[in-house]
């Protein structure tokens, strides 16, 4: 087939070709009504199904963790932006000898680092919150002989209702848990590494 | 801030700054973030997270990778907010941004699932797509049995799709879903009117071989 067909066809099918053009193509091939009828249809199926915009599911959640990892991006940045300012005082062979030294050592640094932060296979961490309420905080520990992990709630000021709490899980072992007790306020979204992938367990501490 | 890098980090951010906010145009708002200011940044992404997820959703057909990627998206173009020249709209130039993020993820998905494909046992097929059983945000005025057929109607359109080439589920999703006219498809996906409607024709000739058989 060629392109321009192609281009016609699809003109076609989305009603942007001319009448005579139209009455040309079909000229040339009848058994083309019936497939505009079945794309029409698909057409019709995914707008039926699928929408253009969608409910970002925590959606709080989200925004908090968009503007942490900015805010993080920032003082890194900001880090770096300091030594370059300062590293124009020495020579230039100088700040490649200390910057590869500095570099070294901070790998260094980093991996010992990363190797003591890992939480241990049995262990459950909250990674970050948000809530509305600065009142409210919350940790995670993990429950062995349950094999699941406590997500514990400090200051509310009262017990949600059973189906408040809604898990999902955003990669194996890391899970972003949302509660959405009867005041708007008091809700809140974590992010926890879990070794048992589902928080199990809800405790709400006054 | 450093006019030259990455706007420098704000003094704070709330609920309520993104209230003010709300009446600007997107240009008033990136013009501020450019300054720094994370809540007109809040506010852009208040405003564009629904369609930018629901794109991404499309693309990677998975609720929880679709959150993740969305996030990624919106950080890098804070990152990259002091290059945005505004030749386009903020939603097209983001949208080139995130389109970059899912083709990436997409490739690097592929590579993992040939890897995995050469592990695996024979006949035993990796599974490529996160699975789709995350919970969603109930529609209160569906029925049960409404809702059901929906779900189920999306998940053989969204497997349909996931079956497509990248090229041919982007414009399928930016004609059929999004409405956009052939110029905006272009510009949105970077190539010329020609290709969008040829890109067009063999999409929704492979959608129809895809759902031949299908119930609906």
């Amino acid at each position: 087939m060629r392109t321009s067909d192609e281009e016609r066809l699809t003109r076609w099918f989305d009603g942007e070709l001319e009448d005579d053009a139209v009455a040309d193509l079909l000229a040339r091939d009848p058994g083309l009504t019936e497939e505009k009828a079945n794309a029409v249809r698909i057409q019709g199926l995914l707008r039926e199904a699928l929408h253009a915009e969608e409910k970002v599911p925590h959606a709080d959640f989200f925004n908090a963790e968009v503007l942490r990892r900015v805010e993080a991006e920032s003082d890194a940045e900001a880090g770096l932006v300091r030594w370059s300012d300062e590293a124009e005082v020495f020579p230039r062979f100088t700040r490649f000898r200390v910057a590869s030294a500095l570099g070294f050592a901070a790998a260094l640094v980093a991996m010992v680092a990363h190797t003591l932060s890992r939480p241990p296979a049995d262990r459950s961490e909250v990674v970050n919150a948000f809530t509305p309420d600065p009142e409210v905080s919350a940790t995670a520990e993990y429950h062995r002989s349950a094999e699941a992990t406590v997500i514990r709630l400090t200051g509310l000021p009262e017990v949600p209702a059973g189906d408040g709490l809604h898990g999902m899980e955003m990669a194996p072992g890391r899970v972003v848990f949302s509660l959405h007790p009867m005041h708007a306020s008091h809700t809140v979204h974590a992010l926890a590494d879990d070794p048992a992938s589902l928080p199990g367990y809800l405790m709400v501490d006054f | 801030m450093n006019s030259g890098s990455s706007p420098s980090k704000p003094a704070s951010t709330s609920r309520e700054d993104v209230g003010e906010n709300a009446d600007l145009t997107d240009e008033a708002l990136v013009e501020k973030a450019r300054h720094g200011d994370l809540s007109a940044f809040d506010a852009l992404v208040v405003r564009h997270r629904e369609k930018l997820f629901a794109m991404i959703r499309g693309m990677v057909n998975s609720e929880a990778d679709a959150w993740d990627l969305s996030q990624d998206a919106f950080v890098k173009a804070w990152s990259a907010l002091p290059g945005f020249k505004g030749d386009s709209g903020f939603y097209t130039w983001l949208y080139r941004i995130a389109r970059n993020v899912v083709y990436d993820w997409l490739r690097k998905l592929r590579n993992r699932a040939t890897i995995l494909q050469f592990e695996t046992t024979a006949g035993e097929a990796p599974e490529v797509f996160a699975a789709e059983d995350a919970p969603t945000v109930p529609k209160a005025e569906e029925s049960p049995d409404r809702a059901l057929e929906r779900a189920d109607l999306r998940r053989i359109l969204n497997e349909a799709l996931a079956k497509l080439s990248d090229e041919h589920r982007e414009v399928i999703w930016l004609r059929e879903i999004e409405g956009l006219s052939y110029p905006e498809i272009a510009e949105r996906a970077g190539c010329s009117q020609g290709t969008v409607m040829s890109r067009l024709f063999y999409a929704r000739k492979k959608l129809q071989e895809l759902l031949r058989f299908s119930k609906f």
